[in-house]
């Protein structure tokens, strides 16, 4: 079954087509990269599914349900969540609460209910917060509930915005760059974890990774982009081996991509 | 050079045009005065600290001035007054008064309200040579300022004698302090008070001032409380004595509060309630609510021009204030120039509008009725008279 | 000496309570939405009619007037927020703050031309009789109006911690982009970060309108209120509140020790020695961004 479908997507930034005509679909639970060199439109790609870009042209279903035009939020409640590049905590609030506000978009109360402090909201709250904190200790967060979230060590912050990412229990989890700044070893436990989390969580993954070696060993199907346009697609041994992405990478400074 | 030339001569051509257009209308020597019209300005607070009282004299005034229209005007002329909302402030009072004076062109400035920002224009008037009538502050100032300023009632000053006298003689109350705005107004009385104290060989126990929009007076209350005093002057508008009265009670401290005429104000009762019960003002003219056929007139025409206002001494007071100036106005007849008028104000003498109380000019008498005042007290909610007329001392002629 | 020292600062914090409320709605939109909403004191004033309205033409019970005067309140911040500050909210901070500017002139007129420039005494239920209490001299009234703030802000404090709307609420202040990845609605949060903050200000228009009368230009507090925000360090809930605090009991200190003259630019005084040894205020880590 078909879990997304991006098809014929194009946007234009002021006459610039960062991404022009791609269109490829991702297979419910499986782990899909999207690689290219820099400027290929892989991020731009990724804020169009998730609500931050508007296309141009193109369509973007999820589950047979048109989401092109949606918002971010609409987008996010349908069950797709990412992580960024940059991580996107909420810096100054609790590691805790950064999993709560996501636990929340789960919970069916309205603000009336919550200020007559109903029992079934207290209940739900109750619930929310022992789910929250059994997600952490999968996620080897155990120990940290309390602490700000801006002064965590990197690792331990992406481990979190992959944490809260997951407490939207989606079907569908888009990486972007998650071993970025990550020593190998890290990057070898992160394979682990990913294909733990899909397994256990039953979801599909869309992975945007600079680090071949992660992407080539978890990856079932990946798409490489160049210049906006789709240039191949395949396993990764089909397109490790695709004279066109050979020429993409050896074509600018490739030294900085194959590492 | 010849676009240089075309504009001279379009220039002049303009010139011609404006010379002809004002030619075709009948010339008064002054400003403001036309054949069929007399134009004055007032600047007043219409939206600030002190509105009520601007709000209330702009339409006495203007009861009068639509009662006269109605029956033709004075010698033909009708009366049109301009008010510009100063807000308390003297800078915006000379902005305004520039505007009535040399775009709308006054006769005269009629009525301007407040002590500060009536001084703030006071040079600017004798400058451009536009008389100051009556304007509404009763500083001791507008006694002694020369030809450009004519008063009308007793100073804040003589009313601070009023108050000394009879704390001193009648209540025999040694321990007495000054509350007052800080500025012109509220410098006026409080000096006079403290010179009258000397003479008594006493001072003020404490002397508290506060900003002219102050909201909260409890430091100033605290001050009093300490200083023991056993009563307080209020040099003060009708905004402070019930918030100054409500914050003593607060500390438990119950002195007599005094003052003058400005906090003799149905708005003074109604903001502060039970706290502002025994206040004692001083009045200089009679109340809303006396007998007399002027003061009947005075009710029947509020009741006919302004429905929503009801009989107070705010619009009183700028009603007296332009039924003198129509009998000034009056008395010039059809030669009106600024010169004229204030020759014919300096003619009245003895002159009662219907109320029992006269006003007089001339010799170095700049203010009509200075002589008189009596004391009211807020009793069951009401300003009740609590003496008769009193012969005022001429002791804030400074 | 020390009775006079305690109701100076007992009536101060009264003071200053209102103040920090007003600070607080100040910084809640402020922390939202990036935008200084200089219409917060004008809140203050409407409220302060709408309570004079209900109370006086309409004879309703005091305790629904209080509840319904902040429900109205805060329906008068959605109504801003989205009919001012929404569709313009892509401009320039700069400009949005104009507007708001803008709004609150509009709001005094329309206050002016409803109900006039005179000043209107509106009843409190609270007395203003003194009471004793050891060193305490203290009104009904200063008691009500610092007890009604603590309530206020403990209940501010108890919906952001633990409800799931103050959760988004304090998410989307920190990063809209990740709490619209959360499901959050951040125009929703924007609507209701308004209606808080005026609904706020509709409970400081209702305590402070009765002390100091109620008249169109009562919005003008807010200019005090914001100094304390600013002193607190703007953009810090906690810095509001002490700062608004602090503001309210310096100064009617300086008033005692001084004269009105330095009681009026004490606040000021004090300010800017804070921000010289403090440029973030007493509660902020960072100098302020913008505005």
């Amino acid at each position: 079954m078909i879990d997304l479908s991006v098809h014929q997507l194009a946007l234009n930034f002021g006459g610039v087509r960062a991404v022009d005509g791609v269109t490829f679909s991702l297979h419910e639970g499986e782990i899909h990269g999207l690689i290219g060199p820099n400027g290929a439109g892989k991020t731009t790609t990724f804020n169009c599914v998730t609500g931050f870009y508007r296309p141009t042209g193109g369509t973007i279903r999820f589950r047979e349900r048109e989401i092109t035009h949606l918002r971010p939020d609409q987008i996010a409640r349908l069950g797709i969540a990412r992580t960024f590049q940059n991580v996107q905590l909420f810096r100054s609030m609790s590691a805790l609460d950064n999993i709560l506000v996501a636990k929340h978009s789960q919970m069916r109360t309205g603000i009336l209910a919550e200020a007559l402090a109903l029992r079934l909201v207290r209940r739900q709250e109750r619930m929310a917060r022992g789910e929250a904190e059994e997600l952490m200790e999968f996620l080897g967060l155990m120990g940290i509930q309390r602490q700000t979230a801006g002064n965590l060590p990197l690792g331990s912050q992406k481990r979190l915005e992959l944490g809260r990412a997951l407490a939207l229990e989606p079907k569908l989890l888009l990486l972007d760059e998650p071993a970025s700044g990550l020593n190998t070893s890290e990057t070898q436990v992160l394979a682990q974890l990913l294909l733990k989390i899909r397994d256990r969580f039953k979801l599909t993954v869309l992975l945007v990774e600079h680090d071949m070696g992660l992407m080539m060993n978890i990856s079932d199907t990946i798409t490489v982009l160049n210049f906006g346009r789709k240039i191949a697609e395949g396993t990764p041994r089909d397109v490790q081996n695709d004279p066109e992405v050979v020429k993409a990478y050896l074509g600018e400074n490739s030294g900085a991509e194959r590492r | 050079m010849k676009r240089l030339l075309s504009s001279a001569g379009a220039l002049a051509g303009l010139i011609g045009l404006l010379v002809v257009l004002n030619g075709g209308a009948p010339t008064w020597a002054e400003d403001g005065v036309t054949d069929k019209e007399v134009i004055i300005g007032a600047g007043m607070d219409l939206t600030g600290a002190v509105a009520n009282w601007g709000v209330n004299i702009k339409a006495g005034m203007e009861a009068v001035f639509d009662r006269v229209n109605d029956a033709g005007g004075v010698h033909g002329r009708k009366i049109k007054l301009i008010a510009y909302d100063h807000v308390y402030q003297p800078p915006k009072a000379v902005t305004n008064a520039k505007r009535l004076v040399e775009r709308d062109k006054v006769f005269v400035m009629m009525g301007h309200l407040g002590t500060p920002t009536t001084k703030a224009i006071k040079e600017y008037l004798e400058e451009k040579q536009v008389p100051n009538i009556f304007p509404a502050t009763l500083a001791s100032m507008w006694t002694t300022s020369g030809k450009w300023h004519v008063g009308d009632l007793a100073s804040y000053a003589d009313q601070t004698w009023l108050i000394i006298d009879y704390l001193v003689n009648e209540r025999k109350i040694k321990k007495i302090a000054s509350f007052y705005q800080d500025d012109e107004y509220g410098l006026d009385g409080h000096l006079a008070g403290k010179a009258r104290l000397k003479q008594y060989e006493l001072a003020y126990v404490a002397e508290v001032d506060y900003k002219r929009a102050d909201i909260d007076f409890s430091s100033q209350a605290a001050k009093l409380k300490e200083s023991g005093a056993e009563a307080v002057i209020v040099q003060a508008v009708y905004r402070e004595p019930p918030r100054l009265a409500e914050q003593c009670h607060a500390i438990g401290y119950y002195p007599q509060f005094i003052g003058p005429g400005p906090i003799v104000v149905n708005k003074t009762i109604e903001l502060g309630g039970k706290h502002v019960e025994g206040l004692i003002g001083v009045e200089v003219y009679p109340l809303p609510t006396d007998p007399g056929p002027f003061l009947d007139l005075y009710r029947a025409d509020m009741k006919k021009y302004f429905p929503g206002l009801p009989p107070d001494t705010t619009n009183l007071y700028g009603y007296q204030k332009a039924a003198l100036f129509v009998e000034a106005l009056q008395r010039t007849g059809r030669n009106l120039t600024r010169d004229s008028l204030l020759k014919s104000i300096e003619s009245i003498k003895d002159w009662d509008p219907g109320w029992g109380l006269k006003y007089s000019y001339g010799g170095d008498n700049r203010r009509g009725m200075s002589r008189v005042g009596r004391l009211v007290m807020v009793k069951n909610g009401k300003w009740t008279k609590m003496s008769q007329w009193i012969e005022l001392k001429e002791g804030g002629r400074r | 000496m020390v009775e006079i020292l305690t109701s100076q600062v007992v009536s101060g914090l009264a003071t200053g309570c209102v103040y920090a409320l007003i600070a607080l709605g100040f910084v809640l939109i402020f922390k939202a939405t990036d935008v200084v909403n200089f219409a917060q004191g004008e809140f203050v004033m409407a409220s302060g009619f709408i309570s004079y309205t209900l109370l006086i033409r309409f004879e309703l019970p005091y305790w629904l007037v209080f509840l319904a005067t902040i429900a109205l309140s805060g329906i008068m911040g959605v109504a801003l927020e989205r009919v001012v500050v929404r569709p313009i909210m892509t401009a320039p901070i700069f400009s949005i703050v104009i507007a708001t500017i803008g709004a609150s002139i509009v709001m005094r007129s329309s206050a002016g031309i409803l109900y006039g420039y005179d000043v209107l005494p509106l009843p409190t239920i609270f007395s203003k009789d003194p009471i004793h209490w050891g060193v305490l001299n203290f009104t009904l009234m200063d008691a009500g109006v610092i007890g009604s703030s603590l309530v206020i802000m403990v209940v501010l404090y108890l919906f952001f911690k633990l409800t799931k709307t103050g959760t988004a609420m304090r998410a989307t202040a920190q990063s809209q982009t990740a709490a619209r990845l959360m499901g959050v609605s951040v125009g929703r949060i924007f609507s209701l970060t308004w209606a808080i903050s005026a609904g706020i200000g509709g409970v400081a228009g209702v305590l402070i309108a009765p002390i100091i009368y109620l008249d169109p230009n009562l919005g003008f507090i807010g200019v005090k209120a914001f100094a304390g925000a600013i002193l607190g360090g703007f953009g810090s809930i906690p810095g509001a509140i002490v700062g608004g605090m602090l503001l309210g009991i310096l100064e009617n200190l300086s008033g005692y020790f001084f004269n009105a003259g330095i009681k009026q630019v004490s606040t000021y005084i004090l300010l800017i020695l804070v921000l010289v040894v403090r440029p973030g205020g007493l509660f902020g880590a960072a100098p302020i961004r913008r505005v």
